[in-house]
C-alpha cells in the first residue's frame, strides 16, 4: 500500500469517529430536549389549571377582611374582665332607679365558652313587675352582652311585689392567645 | 496528429491524488458543517426549553404558595364563622324581656300569675377538641349547635274559664312563644273566692 493511501484512510477513519461521537452528543441533547418539552407541557397544564387562583385569593382576602370586621363589630359588646364591677354597679343603680331591690348580687366563676368567656351572675330581686320588666329590658338592650340563663318569678295574690331569682351571663372578651 | 505525453507518470498520479484529496476534504468539511449546525440548533432549543421550564416552575411554585395561603384563609374564615355563630346564638338568647312583655300583654284583669320559670339556651362551654382535630393540617371542628332553650312554665289563677281561654289564646298568638300547652286546670278556693288554678308550658318562639 502506498503511503498516500494510508494517510487518506487514516484521515477518513478519524473524521468518521469524530462525526459519530458528535452525533452521539446530538442524540443525547435531542433526548434531553424531548424530556424537557414533556415537563414543560405538564407544567403548562398545571399552570393553566390554577390560572384563576390569583383572582380567588384576592376575593378570599376581601371576604376575610369583611368577616374580621363583622367579628369586631359583633364582639364590641363583650366587656373586659376589669369592667365586671362597673357593669354590676350600673345594674344596681338602674335597679334602684326602677324601684327594684337587689337582695343578692353574686358573680360566679368565669367559664370559658367556645370563643368568649362568661361570668354567671346570680341575682335575687324584689319589686313590682313593671320595674323588673324594665330592668331585664335594659339589661338585654345594654351595649355589654348579657343574657338571662335562668329566671324564676314568684308572686303572691295578696302581695304586689314579685320575687325574682335570675342567673345572668355576662360575656367577656376572650383572653389574648385563645 | 500524433500526441506525445511528455508529463512524467509520477507527476500525473500525484495530481490525480491531490484532486481526490481536495474533493474528499470538501465533502467531509460540508458534512461536519451540517452536523455542527444541527448541534448548535439543538443546543439553542435546549437552552430555550430550559428557560421556559424554569419560568413555568417558578409560576407553579407561586401558585402552590397561593394554594397554601387560600387554605390558611379558609381555615381562618371557618374559625371566624364559628365565633360569629356563637355571638349570634348569644344575641338570640337575649329575648327574655320580649317574652315577659308578651306574657304580660296576654294577662288581662281576670288572670293572675304566681310563678313564671324559664331557662334560656345554656351557653356552649369549652369542649376539649377531639384528637383527630388536633392533628396538624386537620380542619377546625365544625361549630356546635347551641343547646335549645328549655320550657317556660307559668302557674297562676284565673277568675273564670273565659279569662283562662283568652290568656291561652293570647299566648298562642304571641310571636315570642310557641307550643303553648295548658298542662292542667282545676277549680280552687282562695280566700273563699272560687278561682281556676292552672299551669301552662310553652317554649320560646323562633320569632323572638
Amino acid at each position: 500500500m502506498r503511503p498516500n493511501k494510508v494517510d487518506a484512510i487514516g484521515f477518513l477513519l478519524l473524521v468518521g469517529l469524530v462525526t459519530l461521537g458528535y452525533f452521539g452528543l446530538i442524540h443525547r441533547q435531542a433526548r434531553q430536549l424531548s424530556a424537557i418539552k414533556e415537563e414543560v407541557a405538564k407544567l403548562t397544564l398545571d399552570s393553566h389549571a390554577n390560572e384563576g387562583l390569583e383572582n380567588a385569593l384576592a376575593q378570599d382576602e376581601a371576604d376575610l377582611d369583611s368577616a374580621r370586621r363583622r367579628l369586631d363589630q359583633a364582639a364590641r359588646g363583650l366587656v373586659a374582665r376589669k369592667e365586671i364591677e362597673g357593669f354590676l354597679r350600673r345594674f344596681a343603680s338602674q335597679a334602684e332607679t326602677l324601684g327594684v331591690t337587689v337582695t343578692l348580687l353574686r358573680p360566679g366563676d368565669t367559664k370559658k365558652g367556645a370563643y368568649c368567656e362568661f361570668t354567671p351572675i346570680t341575682l335575687h330581686l324584689e319589686g313590682k313587675f313593671p320595674g323588673i320588666f324594665r330592668l331585664v329590658e335594659g339589661l338585654e338592650s345594654d351595649e355589654a352582652i348579657a343574657a338571662v340563663e335562668n329566671m324564676m318569678v314568684q308572686s303572691e295574690p295578696d302581695n304586689a311585689l314579685c320575687r325574682v331569682d335570675v342567673i345572668v351571663n355576662l360575656y367577656m372578651k376572650p383572653d389574648k392567645g385563645t | 496528429m500524433k500526441q506525445i505525453n511528455l508529463v512524467p507518470p509520477e507527476y500525473a498520479h500525484s495530481r490525480y491524488v491531490r484532486r481526490r484529496t481536495i474533493a474528499w476534504t470538501g465533502m467531509i468539511l460540508s458534512v461536519c458543517a451540517l452536523v455542527g449546525a444541527l448541534g448548535l440548533n439543538l443546543d439553542k432549543q435546549l437552552a430555550a426549553a430550559r428557560l421556559e421550564k424554569g419560568r413555568l416552575q417558578d409560576k407553579v411554585r407561586q401558585q402552590q404558595e397561593i394554594c397554601s395561603r387560600l387554605q390558611a384563609i379558609a381555615a381562618e374564615k371557618r374559625a371566624i364563622v364559628a365565633k360569629l355563630l356563637e355571638l349570634g346564638s348569644i344575641q338570640h338568647t337575649r329575648a327574655t324581656s320580649e317574652i315577659l312583655g308578651d306574657i304580660a300583654a296576654a294577662c288581662d284583669e281576670g288572670v293572675f300569675l304566681t310563678e313564671l320559670g324559664m331557662t334560656a339556651a345554656a351557653p356552649r362551654s369549652m369542649q376539649p377538641p377531639p384528637a383527630a382535630a388536633q392533628a396538624p393540617g386537620a380542619p377546625p371542628p365544625a361549630p356546635q349547635a347551641p343547646a335549645g332553650p328549655g320550657p317556660i312554665r307559668l302557674k297562676g289563677y284565673a277568675m273564670n274559664n273565659l279569662g283562662l281561654t283568652r290568656f291561652v289564646s293570647a299566648l298562642t298568638l304571641a310571636k315570642s312563644l310557641r307550643q303553648v300547652d295548658l298542662k292542667f286546670w282545676r277549680q280552687e278556693a282562695l280566700n273563699d273566692i272560687k278561682l281556676i288554678s292552672f299551669e301552662i308550658e310553652c317554649f320560646p318562639g323562633t320569632g323572638s
